[in-house]
């Protein structure tokens, strides 16, 4: 009984789900990054985001904004994709490949000599 | 048997004892110690300690957590136990170091502060390494937290599934090495001008 516990396999939906919810939250910070370094109104927008609901917003300019999309971005994802993927058994080799090319792109999006060539 | 029944007791003693000793010392620490000249004067002095304090315990308990996400990599890892409470350690403590990091980021950019005098004197240690700093260290609560799920959720899988091993020893590694970027790059600012 006990072996039987140890080597019981569970659908991997959910595990998949986690990984592509955080690598989504890494690049909504990433893509929110690129957006608020290029142009001056969506700093701004951004700015307003994080002004909404974090005390002293004004005093951490948009990295506020920035934070909070990806908080928003990997919050929802995951509710989606939670229910989406929760009983499914999927190729979970995939998804880590998508998960290094997803994390390996938002951090080039935060990394400043980057974005600034994009300028 | 009879081993047991001497040895239990015994380690219950030595813990009985190890905490009393680390309260006594921890009162007369706490009442003794110069403190303000530890921190220093600034008034975010208190909260740039917590910072230092969580992000250096979460590279302690990081780094654990990524031998054993390197031993589960290489399918060696039997502790899955203390993979799971290190990861959820880790969650915790990437949370909280990001917290107060907000609080103190304030004064990074306030009048006065590193931000005004790196951009004068280094602008490149802003530009590149403070900001980078500033958004990689964010990566690392959705990928402790991941783990975190997946290490519970899963606990009785990874013995079997040589995929689900392979993604959460990716996951760790990932989640160490953005810790260690944003520890390094955080202290070496900070040698620079604290806040």
């Amino acid at each position: 009984m006990e072996k039987e516990k140890q080597t019981r396999v569970k659908k991997n939906g959910q595990a998949a789900a986690a990984m592509m919810a955080a690598m989504i939250g890494l690049l909504s910070l990433g893509i929110s990054n690129l957006a608020s370094t290029l142009s001056k109104d969506s700093k701004q927008i951004i700015h307003e985001f994080g002004k909404a609901w974090i005390p002293g917003a004004d005093a951490i300019g948009p990295y506020s904004g920035k934070e909070s999309i990806m908080l928003l971005g990997w919050g929802i994802s995951w509710l989606i994709l939670y229910f989406v993927l929760r009983n499914r058994q999927v190729h979970l080799s995939k998804f880590t490949l998508i998960f290094i090319i997803g994390m390996a792109l938002a951090t080039l999006f935060v990394w400043s000599p980057f974005v600034d060539l994009l300028k | 048997m009879g081993l047991n029944f001497e040895f239990k007791p015994l380690k219950n003693y030595v813990i009985a004892g190890w905490v009393a000793l680390t309260v006594i010392l921890g009162f007369i620490l706490g009442f003794s110690a110069p403190w303000v000249e530890l921190m220093g004067q600034s008034n975010f002095s208190s909260i740039s300690t917590l910072h230092g304090i969580f992000a250096t315990l979460g590279v302690i308990i990081g780094s654990a957590a990524g031998y054993l996400g390197w031993r589960l990599l290489l399918g060696h890892l039997k502790a899955y136990r203390d993979l799971r409470i290190l990861a959820t350690l880790s969650s915790i403590l990437a949370f909280l170091a990001i917290f107060f990091g907000n609080w103190i980021y304030k004064s990074y950019r306030g009048p006065g502060g590193p931000r005004e005098y790196f951009i004068a004197q280094f602008p490149v240690i802003h530009e590149v390494f403070f900001e980078f700093k500033e958004h990689i260290a964010l990566f690392s609560l959705p990928i402790a937290v991941a783990a975190t799920f997946i290490l519970w959720k899963y606990k009785d899988s990874f013995a079997a599934d040589e995929n689900l091993r392979n993604a959460l020893g990716v996951m760790i590694a990932s989640g160490w090495t953005i810790l260690m970027i944003a520890f390094v790059l955080g202290a070496a600012i900070t040698k620079l001008m604290a806040v």
